[in-house]
């Protein structure tokens, strides 16, 4: 706990705090309220959705409209462009230090319900660096928001059934897409029909994208050598290991997959297990009070967010019946989903090669500008972090640290305080004595 | 909710823009693709596009933002390159 939270002026009282607005939060936050609990819930960006549901205003997603309408219900209040950066337990309450447009805010609830989400994770190579190179989700969030790439000829690589979506959004939004490229072999990719074909919806879904995308060449085996250019992206070089070539592009969208947002559950003290946040049958975590739902506990996608954020829900309001027939549901739409995330996850196995792509000169760490040249294979990550500064800027280690983690084979270092890059004002009450 | 135009300036020129849409639309669809400098000198541009990575951050006033988290507002001053 950093001491001058507490004296902070403005405090929220809620039944449930819930952290993160993706479907894992809001549902979480509609069934809580449906129950009568006061719930407040806290988000980084600045319309309700997560990453999925990103959209312009007067454009709501269809599949988020039941949740959105949830959000006016009588006791529940949406903090935008929040940032929680500490959290504790005191006087048998949780308390969240949040940095927001108001400046600091505190809020105090009786349970709380993490549903941070993911982030991707990305795979170095020469030029990753240069404008125009983003992330696949990234780059298809900005598409979801506005951005408009009439006759850009963009490429989509990486790995995993994002990059198909994120190629749709694209072409929506006017892109010359020149091709997606999956790093997964198509010996792989074959594992994909027995998934589909017992998931209808899903193999559904895959066809309108198949349908979206037709023409437009989909590489297995196929992964990005280097980007090359001046002030931006300007060719990438791909290659399939025999041969090469170079592409024109302006717009790179690309990663490996994503990696769940750990931070605030770590710093609370919540077990993990196989790397994400042990959740038990009510998604409680370790921790009573403390509940996770979502990606925090695997990726796994929107299906297994939406069922654990509604358990979650139940269960802090002390509502949660596995034996119902809602309940019976609710654990098979969880189990499916779960299933289906951990299947994916298997079949889109980075391929070694990735991790030979970058040079020496090649950045690791991109806040503080961190070569692969200065790790010492020998190091772990305390050593790491001390010897060249890679994962003390801004994003605290949240890019660096997974791709140190593939290369080096480093665990999770230590969370500290604040978990958010946040404004020293927000940390030191300086309108207090 | 109609689409609001508006006007911004951007390290003192005007640009046109969404009232409401992300900063970082904004400035990428007005051609602006170095977002910072980093400590080296090299020019970033979004990464994360979900507020995880900083690298599109500018300035707002005297406030230090993530563009992608940051709605358009009318007459907005951005200054790009810390």
């Amino acid at each position: 706990m950093i001491e001058a939270t507490t004296r902070s002026t403005a405090t929220i009282q809620a039944d449930l705090a819930v952290v993160g607005a993706g479907p894992a939060g809001l549902a979480a936050a509609a069934a809580a309220a449906a129950k009568g609990l006061k719930v407040c819930i806290l988000d980084e960006t600045f319309r309700p959705g997560g990453q999925i549901w990103r959209h312009l205003p007067g454009e709501e997603p269809r599949a988020a409209r039941r949740l959105f309408a949830a959000l006016a219900a009588p006791g529940v209040q949406v903090r935008s462009g929040a940032s929680v950066f500490d959290s504790w337990s005191e006087g048998g309450a949780w308390r969240l230090a949040v940095s927001g447009p108001g400046g600091r805010l505190l809020v105090a609830a009786g349970a709380v319900v993490l549903a941070c989400g993911a982030r991707e994770e990305f795979s170095p190579f020469p030029g990753w660096t240069l404008p125009g190179v983003m992330g696949a989700g990234g780059g298809q969030a900005l598409l979801k928001e506005g951005l408009d790439l009439r006759g850009e000829p963009t490429l989509v690589a990486g790995s995993g059934p994002l990059l198909l979506q994120v190629a749709a959004t694209a072409l929506e939004h006017g892109a010359r897409l020149l091709g997606v490229l999956e790093q997964a072999p198509w010996s792989r990719l074959s594992g994909m029909a027995p998934v589909l074909a017992s998931r209808p919806a899903k193999a559904l879904q895959a066809l309108r994208l198949g349908w979206t995308l037709r023409g437009r060449p989909y590489r297995p085996g196929w992964w990005v050598k280097e980007a090359r250019g001046g002030e931006r992206l300007e060719t990438v070089v791909i290659t399939d290991g025999r041969r090469e070539k170079a592409v024109p592009c302006r717009w790179l969208f690309c990663s490996l997959g994503l990696v769940p947002n750990l931070e605030l559950g770590r710093l609370l003290g919540c077990a993990l297990d196989g790397g994400v946040l042990a959740a038990d049958d009510g998604q409680c975590t370790s921790l009573p009070g403390i509940y996770a739902a979502g990606e925090v506990c695997g990726v796994a996608g929107v299906d297994a967010a939406l069922a654990e954020g509604r358990i979650a829900g139940m269960a802090a309001a002390g509502a949660w019946n596995p034996a119902s027939p809602e309940g019976r549901a609710l654990v098979r739409d969880r189990r499916r989903a779960r299933a289906m995330g951990a299947k994916l996850l298997e079949l889109f196995q980075p391929r070694k090669e990735l991790l030979a792509l970058p040079r020496p000169d090649t950045l690791v760490c991109r806040c503080e500008d961190v070569p692969f040249s200065a790790v010492d294979p020998a190091w772990g990550a305390r050593e790491t972090k001390l010897c060249t500064r890679a994962g003390m800027g801004p994003c605290q280690g949240r890019v660096c640290g997974p791709i140190l983690a593939r290369h080096f084979g480093h665990g999770l270092d230590t969370v500290r305080l604040p978990v958010k890059c946040v404004p020293v004002e927000v940390l030191v009450d300086l309108g207090e004595d | 909710m109609s689409k609001e135009r508006c006007s911004i300036t951007v390290d003192g020129r005007p640009l046109a823009a969404t009232a409401g849409e992300s900063l970082a639309v904004a400035l990428l669809q007005g051609g602006h693709l170095r977002f910072r400098e980093s400590c080296s000198g090299q020019g970033r541009a979004p990464l994360c596009g979900m507020g995880t990575c900083y690298e599109c951050r500018v300035w707002v006033a005297d406030r230090w933002v993530r563009a992608c988290l940051e709605p358009v507002r009318d007459s907005m001053e951005v200054r790009t390159h810390d």
